[in-house]
């Protein structure tokens, strides 16, 4: 049998019009498989990539079906709201000293060191410094779907002249969304999975930091929301600090 | 039969000849499988010293979050296949050693599907790591699988060179599966931008042109001492939250004209390298670079190539290097 792939390189094959019937006949139907796979496979990856509309809304599902899991694909980054935020992740500690008294230390920035990692090495960057900038992500996600449905309902709130009721709860939980829609599963999974990861990486900060008496941590994320493009210049506008703090958790190891 | 349903019948048959006939594009396929492999390689190497912490057993994806999302996706990893650092560092070593096999082109159909099974298994294992660039990535890899990817530049290229070529059936449907493969990652450039762009005229950022001023200001995004001149510039601002929106819509209608398609892969280019320079996004513009450097055609690459040649030998020639390098 020759080998499929010898083909004269750069060359063509002799015309199609004088092979055997038998091989223009298999190339006509191997052509027109081909054909039917690629225009059905790419009319879903079109839709699926489409922002919500009435026909996603309606073949959806059975799009998302064809393409999970391994042509699973977001291109919605930076849009349609781009990020207008710094995001910081501080970590302190509980820590049982040698005479097995516990205090709690102060704030250690994780951020800023992960930063100037990622700055010192910006060519070829290790993704090492992508850990916290990836954790303060996926617990800060807002699922895109529910994010328009709350900006929608906010402003019409706001029209009708109420003001958006903000819930957060006590002990930092769960944002309760800005007009008091709950999280959406996927939300939930998101912030469920963004709770262990910032425990192992603060564990593993913290311990670097306070030794290894360290039994719990908790975690502040901090936001600095940047003042509007038009106010960029006004000294008394250096924008909006918010932050909120995790409960405690146990260290893992 | 008609004139019209013959002309019809004669360049449908001609489009399956061509199609079935000439493999396209070999040469850029191959500085794909290439380029693509250099990053896949930078997951290894650069993280050598972290690989424990980043993908071992006891990673800071925990083992319960990477079978959690493993299950509500509905994917396999290599990686979970036990929960040993036995396994871990032979699962391991074996995807760097198949990558540098994919990079050197040494039997491209049985290492290309290889290369997926690697590379989706180790992204799995830490999905906190990733970008688009690596989405993107591990898709494009699913269809080199179709791609004849290893006739230049590559370890298969000697041997193939004395074998028999086949004319049959055979050859032909890979001949065909080569090009729909190549359309195929061009085709799925397409979809991403398109998306990207209708995304973004969504956003009222976008739509006011200033979008570009919060994204390069974010400290994740921000080349120190450029970017603050950058972003408080109206006509920057605007002008690049535009020009991007632009682009993205105009890019797949400008792949269908020949000429056009040169404007296409120069805006991409220039996007993609302000992008990675002032963003810092590296691995990401060269993922999207690279994906795009098929549409030039082999008989551009070859002129490139044929420029480059010389210079890059005089250059060497120059260059005080130990004897055996300068040979080789």
């Amino acid at each position: 049998m020759p080998d499929l792939d010898a083909l004269p390189l750069m060359n063509r094959l002799p015309p199609l019009a004088n092979a055997p019937p038998r091989v223009r006949i298999l190339t006509a139907c191997a052509a027109v498989s081909l054909l039917g796979l690629f225009t059905v496979h790419f009319a879903m990856t079109f839709v699926y990539n489409q922002p919500l509309n009435p026909v996603k809304l309606r073949v959806g599902d059975t799009v998302a079906s064809w393409m999970h899991p391994y042509f699973a694909q977001n291109w919605n980054l930076f849009a349609p709201k781009p990020i207008n935020e710094n995001r910081g992740m501080l970590v302190r500690a509980r820590v049982r000293g040698a005479d097995r008294r516990v205090r709690v230390t102060s704030f250690y920035d994780m951020t800023t060191p992960a930063n100037r990692d990622a700055q010192e090495r910006r060519w070829w960057p290790s993704r090492r410094s992508r850990l916290v900038s990836g954790t303060l992500q996926m617990l800060t996600y807002e699922d895109p779907v529910a994010l328009t449905i709350k900006e929608t309902r906010t402003r019409l709130l706001r029209e009708r002249g109420r003001r958006a009721r903000t819930t957060s709860g006590p002990d930092g939980q769960v944002e309760q969304g800005l007009a008091g829609i709950p999280p959406t599963s996927a939300e939930r999974d998101y912030r469920r999975r963004a709770m262990i990861l910032a425990e192992r990486l603060a564990s593993l900060e913290a311990t670097r930091q306070f030794g290894d008496g360290v039994e719990a941590v908790q975690v502040r994320v901090v936001r600095h929301a940047f003042p509007r493009f038009s106010r960029r210049d006004l000294s008394d506008d250096t924008g909006k600090v918010t932050f909120e703090d995790l409960p405690w958790m146990v260290r893992s190891r | 039969m008609s004139a019209a349903r013959r002309r019809a019948a004669v360049a449908l048959w001609k489009g399956l000849d061509d199609a079935s006939g000439e493999r396209r594009s070999v040469l850029g396929a191959a500085l794909t499988r290439i380029s693509l492999g250099l990053v896949c390689l930078s997951f290894y190497v650069l993280h050598y010293g972290d690989r424990w912490r980043l993908y071992g057993p006891d990673s800071v994806w925990s083992w319960e979050n990477f079978q959690g999302a493993l299950e509500d996706a509905g994917g396999f990893s290599l990686y979970e296949i036990a929960a040993s650092d036995a396994w871990f560092t032979f699962v391991f070593h074996a995807g760097m050693l198949v990558t540098l096999l994919f990079i050197l082109g040494w039997r491209t159909r049985l290492v290309v599907p290889l290369q997926w099974v690697f590379t989706w298994s180790l992204f799995q294992r830490n999905p906190v790591l990733l970008d688009g660039g690596d989405n993107l990535l591990v898709i494009v890899l699913a269809y080199m699988m179709a791609v004849d990817c290893g006739a230049r530049l590559s370890l298969d290229a000697g041997r193939r060179r004395g074998a028999p070529a086949g004319d049959g059936a055979g050859s032909r449907a890979v001949t065909l599966l080569h090009n729909a493969g190549l359309l195929a990652i061009i085709t799925q450039v397409c979809v991403l931008y398109l998306a990207s762009a209708l995304y973004k005229t969504q956003g009222e950022l976008w739509q006011n042109g200033t979008a570009l001023y919060y994204i390069m200001r974010v400290q994740d995004f921000t080349l120190p001492g450029v970017s603050e001149m950058i972003y408080r510039n109206p006509l920057f601002v605007t002008a690049g939250t535009y020009g991007t929106v632009l682009f993205q819509l105009a890019f797949p209608f400008l792949l269908l004209n020949r000429w056009t398609r040169l404007l296409a892969l120069a805006g991409a280019i220039a996007m993609h390298a302000g992008i990675a320079l002032l963003m810092g996004l590296m691995t990401f513009s060269w993922v999207m670079v690279t994906v795009e450097l098929p549409l030039l055609g082999d008989r551009r690459l070859e002129a490139i190539g044929a420029w480059l040649r010389p210079r890059a030998q005089a250059l060497r020639s120059r260059m005080p290097l130990p004897a055996g390098v300068r040979s080789a």
